[in-house]
Formats: structure tokens, sequence, C-alpha cells
């Protein structure tokens, strides 16, 4: 395949996300300016200006209307995806991390970084169809966790809000009351920061991907770990196909490293993992840098990675890709 | 029959997932493809790579070939070895014993010298017996080279270039024969023998210059 190559962003490439149709594609960076692209041939809809630090994180809503971004200058902002205009943000007094609209966008979870003496929080926001009357209050606050909170999402039917970050655990909390329900094991879970989450279609599981060195996949509702994914090098990125048993897994040493090792020596590829099997199926290379941001379309014939190096390298699959055999 | 028909029916068979768009999605994306661009959009920023892209199989550890002893599994029609002669087949059989660690003193180069002996320095080559080998596959290292080479004749050392970067093989390296002869019925031998992954392997008279890998691999 000949991927394309979508240069906008200036800076290292933090997220990627499609919308339900799988025309168009948000990515963040941590230049100040999310992007949307059309998924078929790279061309570029528009940007989102109006944050000033790195975005870190966005989620559109189901039908392509909405968007929301967190970002590192300690606000989240929703969007107008048509026109870019800004219509709403979020004031908080630390940088915004994670970001996720509930099934139904009404709700959105934000996460907060650890900032001076704050402890990193989840902040349960509703969201009204009319941003005139959007406001900023909280429903719902949960502090309780140690060091950085990566990652958030909402479980099946928005019951539960999963979170997972420095402290390598992996939470589910209740999303009305904010009690913490499960919590994984330091023995079998990771063993190092949680990089990313993904959802699967349907809710019932997820995958994670740590800095350890391997992704897991877990089930939503009793945290059990399904399945483990093993590579060499910190996992900065996952994705699940939504057509094929199978999961995208991208990473690369730490940015610091990059300059001291030769490009073909580092590693950085998407690799492709059978789900069940915990096979590996290969890699695809092309960054010359750690992939930071990886999204499938939602249709599986193609996908995105977003790298360090600050492209977006959009990848129509081949026939082959469909033909491999396990 | 018709009660076979009725379990099939008793088996929850739910669709996975809804996939697929409707007419209403379709409509949508036909309508925001006509969409104003706006901010920076617009712009053609996108291009497409000049390179080819594979999925390249990446796995690392694979078991050894039970027959020949190499990474990889293969039908052995397809062994790299097949063809070797008797003589060579018996040199590998004797020598398949691969991975594991083994110690330093007992790696390839210090058996072929033994402990006793004076092991010959880059100085005390005779570069006139040395054999360049190219179009080598990059998982051939100097073992490798040295097993297929011991079955011409005593062989003093084996180098195989590699890139100081990644530590992959640059694809040639420099046998160097005790004797000339040896090297000599090398080049008749193994000079496009096929060896690694339908690569042809080419056997030639080294350049002076192969000299320098010796002295800077010694």
């Amino acid at each position: 395949m000949r991927p394309i190559l979508m240069k906008g962003h200036e800076r290292p490439l933090t997220f990627l996300k499609y919308n339900r149709e799988g025309d168009l594609l948000f990515s963040c960076a941590k230049d100040h300016t999310p992007t949307v692209w059309f998924a078929d041939n790279g061309e570029r809809l528009g940007t989102y200006k109006g944050h000033n630090g790195a975005v870190w994180c966005c989620d559109v809503s189901r039908d392509s209307r909405r968007l929301i971004t967190g970002s590192a200058d300690q606000t989240a902002k929703l969007w107008d995806v048509k026109s870019g205009t800004e219509l709403f943000t979020f004031k908080f007094d630390s940088p915004a991390r994670a970001v996720d609209f509930a099934v139904g966008d009404k709700l959105a979870v934000i996460t907060t970084d650890p900032f001076m003496e704050l402890t990193s929080a989840i902040h349960v926001k509703s969201i009204s169809s009319d941003p005139d009357e959007q406001t900023a209050e909280s429903l719902l606050t949960i502090k309780g966790p140690r060091g950085r909170i990566q990652t958030a999402a909402w479980g099946p039917l928005n019951k539960t809000i999963i979170s997972a970050g420095e402290d390598a655990i992996v939470r589910v909390w209740d999303s009305e009351t904010g009690k913490l329900l499960i919590e994984s094991s330091k023995e079998t879970g990771h063993q190092n920061t949680v990089s990313s989450l993904f959802m699967s279609e349907d809710g019932s599981h997820f995958l994670t991907g740590s800095l350890d060195k391997s992704a897991k996949l877990w089930d939503s509702r009793t945290l059990t770990i399904l399945k483990t994914y093993v590579t060499e090098r910190p996992v900065n990125a996952v994705a699940m196909s939504p057509l094929l048993e199978h999961v995208v897994i991208g990473g690369g040493q730490s940015a610091s490293e990059v300059t001291t090792t030769d490009r073909r020596a580092g590693k950085f590829e998407a690799k492709f993992f059978h789900k069940i099997l915990q096979e590996e199926i290969g890699g695809v290379k092309g960054h010359f840098g750690p992939i930071n941001a990886l999204a499938f379309n939602p249709d599986g014939r193609s996908f995105t990675s977003g790298g360090e190096d600050g492209y977006v390298r959009l990848h129509h699959f081949d026939q082959d890709y469909f033909n491999i055999k396990m | 029959m018709e009660q076979s028909s009725a379990t099939q029916e008793d088996i929850d068979f739910r669709a996975p997932a809804v996939r697929g768009l409707d007419v209403n999605d379709i409509e949508n994306i036909i309508e925001r493809r006509s969409w104003p661009r706006f901010g920076d959009g617009g712009a053609p920023p996108a291009m497409t790579s000049t390179e080819e892209i594979f999925i390249e199989d990446t796995k690392v550890g694979r078991d050894p070939w039970r027959t020949c002893g190499r990474k990889g599994h293969h039908l052995t029609s397809e062994c790299r070895f097949k063809d070797l002669s008797d003589s060579v087949s018996r040199h590998m059989a004797g020598t398949s014993k691969t991975g594991g660690y083994i110690r330093t003193g007992q790696r390839y180069e210090a058996k072929q010298f033994g402990r006793s002996e004076k092991r010959p320095m880059g100085n005390d080559i005779n570069e006139e017996n040395t054999v360049r080998v190219h179009n080598l596959t990059d998982d051939i290292h100097g073992p490798d080279l040295l097993k297929l080479f011991s079955t011409i004749g005593a062989v003093n050392r084996v180098h195989v270039a590699v890139n100081r970067n990644t530590g992959m093989s640059r694809g040639f390296g420099y046998v160097n024969f005790v004797n000339m002869e040896d090297a000599d019925r090398a080049i008749n031998e193994l000079d496009e023998y096929e060896y690694g992954d339908n690569k042809i392997l080419r056997v030639e008279w080294a350049p002076p210059s192969a000299k320098a890998f010796f002295q800077s691999a010694s």
C-alpha cells in the first residue's frame, strides 16, 4: 500500500479519531490546532483555532456536529465541527488530558492532570444540544488516583467510567455516584504508565497500551485480563480493527532517545497482532519517530497513525491484508 | 432433519455489531464533502507516499527448523541447504546445535584456533587468501558463513560487515582461508550458489582493502 502523508501539524501528534461514518478524521497535536481531514484522500477540511497549548485528546459526537478537545492550556473546548467555531470553554485549574463523549452525547468525561498542589481528577460534564445553554458545572468530580490520568472512557451503557494512567492501575468507577467499583491488581495488570485505551465498538471489552511494553485486552465489566500482547518497545497507542480480529499497537522508544538511534533500529512501526491468538501478524513502518496515535477507520479498510514526526499517515489496506491467514 | 434445523434456530446468532452505513449516513457524508473549508483547510498538504509500504513479517525468536538448524519455518524443498553436497550436509548435521549461550572461549573463533595455539592477529592474516562474499541476506552472520565455507577448507577468519548504527548485516562479508587453494576452490564451488532466501551467493577475490575489515573486527 502507498500511504497518504498528511502534513499539517508542526509538532508531534497526540491523538487521532474518526467520526462514526469514517469520512472525517480528527487529529490532535502538540501544536495548538486540532485539524479535521477527509479520511479518503487526506484533504484538510479545516482547523480549530483557539487553544493555547498542546491538545491531548478529542472526541466527536455521533452526529459529527460537535467536537470536544482537551488541552494543556487548562481548558476543554466544544467546537462546531462544520465551521470550526468555538462554542464553549470548560476552564480548569490544571491541564485537561482525556475527553470522551458518553453514548448519546449528553455527557462528557474530562480528566485533569495533577498540577501544583492539585491532584488529578475526573470530571463529568453535561453537554447541552444548544450551545447557548451549556454550563461549566460538573455533575460529578472523582478524585483519588495518584499521578496523571492518561485516559478515560465510558463503560457499557454509560454506567461506568474506566480510567487509567501513570499509576498503571485500571479503575472502573460508577458514573453516577463516583464510587470506585473495581481496580486492576498490581501483580497481573500493567507494570508501568498506561498510555492509551481503546474501547470496543460494543463496549464489552477494551484494549490498553502501556509503557511496560505490552498491551492488554480487558473485560469492561469484570476487569479480567483476556489477552496480553507483548512488544519490544513502550506502547503509546492502541487500536482494534472493527472488521477483522486484529489489534494494532504503536509505540517506540521515548522521544529523548530518538536522536541517538538509527531510524531502522528504532522499531517505529505499527504492529498488527491477532486479537484472539495473540500472535504477531506484521508491522507497518514509515514514521521517523515513535507512533503516538492510532485509529482504525470504522469500516476496517484503512487505518491512520500519527507520529512524533508530525505526520499523519493514512493507510488504505491492499487486498493482501484481507487474505492474511493465521 | 427438522430437529436439527430447530436447534440451529435456538443458537443465538446475533450480529456482532451493526456495520455499514444507511442512506442517511451516505447523504450526510456527501453533504460534508461539500462543506466550505475553514481555518487552514483547503490547501493540499497531503501527498501520497512514493514508497510502497508492506505489512512486514516482523516476528522474532522463531524456532530453528529441525533439519538445517536455520531460523524460520520452511519446507525442506525450500531449504537453502538442500542442495549442499553430502559432506556439507554432514557438517551441518554435526554442528546444527544452535541457540543457547556459548561461553566466550568456546565461540566459533576460539574453537577454530584453540587456546594453546597462537591466534592470528589481524596483521598475521595473509590477505591474499581472502574471498569477498556478497549478496547475503541480512540474517546471515559470521557463524553461518563459517559453517558454509568450512566445508571447503580450513578457515582463518570470517567477517560479515554490519551497519554500526543498526547492527544489521550490510549484505557482504569476507572469508579468509588458511590455504590459497581452498580460497580458489571456494570461488569455483560457491560462486552463484543459492544461499538464503533465493539469493545467489557471489564469491570473488577480495580487494586488498579487505584487510582493514579484519583489523577493525579483531
